[in-house]
């Protein structure tokens, strides 16, 4: 081991990016902070929180001689667990490395062999889910079975068929007049998918906010929907053991209750330190996990995440269990010492400008202020104002702009015409106090995939009122002028189009039905909603419109023709004479790729596929027909039902949804748009946000998404479940409506603390007009009423327009 | 004002030996879709057959660990009949049919299932030989059951023209089971897992480690070439040992234990394989000449029934001891390195033209040709005629 004081030399000797500049005062604070006391990081954007909690992992065995497979760290999504590895190893090999080749002098007695019995790979990095799923598989019982983790689509299905329907959810206006609440509009659930989904929530709900059903139940208001949606949870429950089956709320409660009941004792036996990302966004049932493990082992704990960063509520995320962490772990884990709070403040990512700009728009509201981490956390700082000597990242940073026209129409040519002078063209100049400054593209090699649009939602078309066609939203002009520029310049938006809408995917859908289920015999005989029913249609029309194109191979036979041997159950040559008795859907789904050259060969068109054919993989574990076609009556008939029902009418519905995580690389000429949940934890050089393109008036359905009227459905179920749950009264601690303030105020937060080098803010121009209606949390309203880009004075808004 | 360029993100990819490496090998377009883009296969039989032997054999062992004493050989086997015949009343927990069932269970919930009767027949069949025929010589010597190893190692820098890797190194996972010379001391001479090994490795003293994997697959024809599965095997235990050897605490590894499952129970094609190597002289294992297995198998033809085979004779052929040293391993996990660049190399082209078959080179082999689900539009599918062009697929 080495001491204490010689790690940061260490990590300046050993890895390159620390040679010149160190990690700041804050950050080997956090790094060095003594390992037995609780340790609360408070961080915020850009200020290397992934940095510290490597570098304090690696110093736990460096330090203090832990072996890093006694070391856990959990972080959000995947992709974070897998940046965190990544630096663990570069950056531990780097030190075991230097240490090896340079050991401390005098060399203590079997240092080195201690050196070699760290195994760098060994770290325990992952999400909870993850990590708890691999610790149920492998320290189970002999005879148990490993657990096989269910997801959405295959999990929505087990839960219709096999606790929906059997409990009459279907037809129990007392449940629809409960689940109102629960509603967009709140109104009844338009339809059973909608249906699905809120009772899939709920059941969710139960077991991430520990809710004792049994009083849920019992209460009066709504109690026969109460009682259903219970012996629902039941019917689901059972089920999914009764086949090995688990699903991430499940799987959470099972490892809490193994871990109770000391039957994880080969792991708690040897965790050493407990180091825990993005707490924010942390649930009850999950700070149970973690405070329960530190309970039994009393081993070393951090934990590190922003209040302002908060996402996820609802997904049952709860921010006040960071905000009140070291209150609770005080009250919730006795005999251990009080948490130490350290903040990380200087941002390295965004320049002197955009950090003005975000830490103004969070201190904006003072009603948000008491919601936030207290004592009230220090404001961001640039780091050059904590290091004058930092480089700087830019020179002549520019101000935040706003690009705002009558339009969204406008908008999207201006805006696309922006793009094009900065990516294809020789920069777009701005004239800043006199003094111009051109933004340009990176001279070695930079491209649109700099750049991001983000917005709320990234969906192309606003949603459709009866037949009139949807309208077309900003990301869908974008695509289509950046379509018309030369050469053209793609977008990469696999979120901004549900599945059953891309094109490819209703021509690859369209052909399959035709295939098995010509002139809708089958699909006749189901009593389908509206929903699958208008989506069939325009499947079949579009892939009938594709096949009469007669796309290449068309040789020996074409696609026509290969169409009419399925309709007919007839076999095309080769050396099969008699239709199989069965065949798998998904072969069928793999042929119809030798006419879709985008399913084949387009990155972005595999991510369609996948989720076509995981669709119609995952219904055979719980399909009748495993997604296979028979050709026998009636099992012919049977089977096509099953396959319309179980595959097709949930990607009809939208409950399948694309994983763009399969992409490896979204090339760099395309122009990527994203949520802005999805860009949490992500970094671009020029970031677009889209603020308000689709306010053109103040229409009370929109106001929920920009300066809410009401508590949204979200708040609506925290607060319906609030007195059945302990973590209730502290969520109550602000009401439903200021919590749905809060919440958009954290979004903006976040899409505003992204950008490196340029902000840019855009819209239609009526939502800055000195006396607009439009009030938007976005654009400086606060909740009150009162809107700080207007008072004092005419247009004091903050940003440069173009 | 420049903007910056957008950073990539920080990965240091993952490989499975298996899963990644040896599927490149096997074709690199094939891999593309299966394991970059994680599509299903539309008929995994063979991943049903190679995921159930794991599974049966892995809790046969917990089964067989955790019991005091162990459950005596040969463990009873009553299988439970199709639905909606009920299973058979009053088996115990280490009858072959409930671990089994338990195991088939677990595969039902991810969606894969066994295509037909017959294929589940047959690798119960399998599955009681291996519990009962090699679990009585093997779970006695395994000393660590399961093993998850971890190395990383450094991706060759790219041939001068080709974009460079994603990093600069990549992570090689592998699970493995391990015996130990302290528990291969201890068994008896008869146990034919320790001869095998003694015959293979004479020179084996002082303290080492062997590391065993299964293969749900026949044994392969002996083969110098690069891409066969001989050698691919022999590449993957070498660098099984190399990764078990970067495991604190771990003792050398002096030799590999590839244990091929179809072996104990061989079907038609097997038979067929194995008569065709041997006339060609790549079967590595005959039988002794004018012995029983001798005769059957020379007479056998591909529409009689399957020949009742010796035990040693199928123990055998399922046992296949590979040497290791540091030398060898050293040789192998180059060979792998050089994969990891090629994938890499390929992964790099898409993403910069923004294409997927014109850099995922197609090289598989008739066996895998013939199963593969894009093999309707593969431009050159087995056996890579020059001039292909692949027509339209047909129905169904």
């Amino acid at each position: 081991m080495i001491s204490e004081p010689h790690f940061i030399p260490l990590v300046q000797a050993a890895i390159p990016r620390f040679s010149t500049y160190a990690p700041n005062h804050e950050q080997q604070g956090c790094i060095l902070h003594p390992p037995a006391t609780p340790l609360m990081i408070a961080a915020g954007p850009g200020s290397g929180k992934t940095t510290v909690l490597v570098l304090r992992a690696l110093r736990l065995v460096f330090v203090n001689g832990w072996l890093p497979e006694q070391i856990v760290l959990t972080t959000f999504t995947r992709k974070a667990a897998d940046e965190l590895g990544a630096r663990l190893i570069d950056w531990g090999l780097r030190l075991k490395n230097h240490l090896s080749t340079t050991p401390p002098q005098p060399t203590p007695a079997g240092f080195m062999q201690w050196l070699d019995t760290i195994d760098i790979n060994r770290f325990v990095t992952g999400t909870l889910d993850s990590i708890c799923e691999e610790l149920l598989t492998t320290l189970r019982d002999p005879t148990d079975p490993a657990p096989v983790l269910v997801e959405g689509f295959v999990g929505n299905g087990i839960l219709v068929r096999n606790a929906l329907f059997p409990n009459q959810v279907h037809s129990d206006p007392n449940l629809d007049a409960y689940l109102a609440s629960f509603t967009f509009n709140g109104t009844p659930p338009g339809n059973f998918g909608e249906k699905t989904v809120i009772c899939r929530t709920l059941l969710d709900r139960f077991v991430h906010d520990v809710v004792n059903l049994n009083q849920y139940a019992a209460h009066a208001m709504h109690q026969a929907a109460r009682q259903r949606l219970v012996a629902c949870a039941a019917s689901y429950r059972q089920f999914m053991t009764d086949g090995h089956r688990i699903d991430f709320a499940l799987l959470e409660e099972t490892f809490l209750q193994r871990l109770q009941q000391g039957r994880l004792q080969r792991f708690t036996d040897n965790l050493r330190a407990l180091l825990v990302d993005e707490y924010q966004d942390t649930n009850p049932l999950q700070e149970q996990i973690y405070f329960t493990l530190i309970q039994q082992t009393g081993r070393s704990f951090t934990i590190v995440g922003d209040d302002d960063q908060s996402l996820y509520r609802f997904r049952g995320a709860t921010v006040e269990l960071f905000r009140d962490f070291r209150q609770r772990f005080v009250q919730q884990v006795p005999g251990q010492p009080q948490p130490h709070l350290e903040y990380l403040i200087t941002n390295y990512r965004s320049t002197p400008p955009i950090v003005s700009f975000f830490n103004n728009f969070i201190q904006n509201d003072p009603a948000f202020q008491t919601a936030r981490v207290q004592p009230a956390k220090p404001p961001i700082v640039h780091q050059w104002a904590a290091n004058p000597h930092a480089p700087p990242r830019t020179a002549n940073p520019i101000p935040v702009l706003g690009m705002f026209r009558g339009s969204a129409d406008i908008l999207a040519n201006d805006l696309s015409s922006f793009l094009a002078d900065v990516f294809r063209g020789p920069g777009r100049v701005i004239d800043v106090n006199g003094q111009p400054i051109t933004i340009r593209r990176d001279a070695n090699g930079g491209d649109f995939g700099d750049a991001v649009l983000l917005s709320h939602t990234v969906n192309e078309f606003a949603s459709q009122f009866g037949n009139k066609s949807p309208r077309e939203r900003l990301p869908r002009l974008l695509r289509t002028r950046l379509g018309r520029l030369q050469p053209p310049v793609e977008v990469f938006n696999p979120r901004g189009r549900l599945l059953r809408d891309v094109p490819v995917v209703q021509q690859l859908l369209g052909t399959i039905l035709d295939c098995i289920d010509p002139n809708a015999a089958m699909e006749g005989t189901l009593s389908l909603r509206a929903e699958p029913q208008r989506y069939f249609a325009r499947w079949r029309q579009e892939g009938a419109a594709f096949v009469a194109t007669n796309p290449a191979p068309s040789a020996p036979h074409t696609l026509a023709q290969f169409v009419q041997a399925w309709r007919s159950r007839t076999p095309q040559g080769g050396v099969m004479h008699n239709w199989p008795d069965d065949w798998p859907l998904l072969e069928l789904c793999f042929k119809l790729m030798s006419w879709l050259p985008m399913l084949r060969d387009d990155p972005e068109g595999q991510v369609y596929l996948e989720a076509v054919s995981r669709a119609i993989a995952q219904a055979a574990t719980f399909s009748p027909y495993r997604s296979l076609i028979r050709r026998q009556a009636p099992h012919g008939d049977h089977s096509v039902k099953a396959a319309i029902r179980d595959i097709l009418v949930p990607i009809a519905e939208s409950s399948v949804d694309v994983d763009e995580e399969i992409m490896p690389h979204v090339p760099h000429s395309r122009f990527p748009m994203m949520t802005i949940h999805q860009a949490k934890g992500l970094e671009f050089p020029l970031v677009i946000v889209d603020v308000a393109s689709d306010y053109t008036g103040d229409y009370a359905a929109q106001r929920f998404r920009r300066f809410p009227d009401n508590p949204s459905s979200v708040q609506n179920m925290e607060d319906d479940l609030a007195p059945f749950c302990s973590i209730g009264p502290l969520r109550q601690t602000r009401t439903g409506l200021q919590r749905s303030f809060d919440d958009l105020v954290r979004l903006y937060y976040v899409a505003y603390s992204r950008p490196e080098c340029v902000l840019m803010l855009v819209g239609v121009d009526k939502c800055l007009s000195q006396n607009t209606k439009i009030r938007h949390v976005a654009t400086g309203w606060r909740s009150d009423g009162t809107w700080s880009w207007q008072s004092p004075i005419v247009n004091n808004h903050p940003l440069f327009l173009i | 004002m420049a903007l910056t360029r957008k950073n990539e993100r920080e990965v240091v990819p993952q490989y499975s030996l298996t899963g990644d490496l040896l599927s490149f090998l096997r074709c690199g377009l094939q891999y593309r879709y299966l394991n970059g883009s994680s599509l299903p296969p539309s008929r995994p039989v063979q991943l049903w057959f190679g995921e159930f032997i794991h599974g049966v054999m892995e809790s046969a062992f917990r089964i067989w660990s955790s019991s005091t004493p162990p459950p005596a050989f040969p463990w009873p086997y009553n299988q439970t009949p199709p639905p909606p015949a009920e299973p058979p009343a009053g088996r115990l927990l280490h009858d072959i049919g409930v671990i089994g069932e338990t195991v088939e269970g677990t595969l039902r919930a991810k969606g894969t299932n066994p295509r037909s009767y017959a294929v589940r027949d047959n690798a119960y069949i399998r599955a009681v030989r291996a519990v009962n025929e090699l679990g009585p010589h093997l779970f006695p010597l395994v000393s660590v059951a399961e093993e998850k190893v971890i190395g990383t190692r450094s991706i060759p820098a790219s041939p001068p023209g080709q974009p460079p890797a994603r990093s600069t190194l990549y992570e090689l996972h592998g699970i493995m089971d391990v015996l130990t010379n302290v528990q291969l001391g201890a068994a008896p001479t008869s146990n034919v897992i320790r001869e095998a090994i003694q015959t293979a490795c004479p020179g084996c003293s002082g303290s080492y480690e062997v590391i065993v994997d299964y293969k749900g697959s026949r044994r392969p024809e002996a083969s110098a070439a690069n891409n066969s599965y001989w050698q691919v095997h022999d590449w993957q235990v070498q660098t099984y040992a190399w990764l078990r050897t970067r495991q604190p605490h771990s003792l050398p590894v002096a030799a590999g234990v590839l244990l091929y499952i179809n072996e104990l129970a061989p079907g038609r094609s097997d038979l067929v394989e194995l008569k065709r190597a041997m006339s060609a002289g790549t079967a590595d294992v005959v039988p002794v000449a004018g012995s029983q297995d001798a005769y059957l198998i020379s007479t056998w033809q591909p529409r009689d029934a399957i020949p009742h085979l010796s035990l040693t004779f199928r123990l055998a052929r399922a046992i296949r001891v590979i040497p290791v040293t540091p030398a060898t391993q050293g040789v192998a996990a180059t060979q792998f390195d050089s994969v990891v660049s090629r994938i890499e190399i390929c992964a790099a082209h898409e993403a910069t033209a923004g294409t997927i078959m014109q850099h995922w080179s197609p090289c598989g082999d008739a066996e895998t040709c013939t199963a593969c689900d894009f093999r309707h539009f593969c431009p050159s599918p087995h056996p890579q005629t020059p001039g292909y062009v692949p027509g339209a697929p047909e129905a169904p």
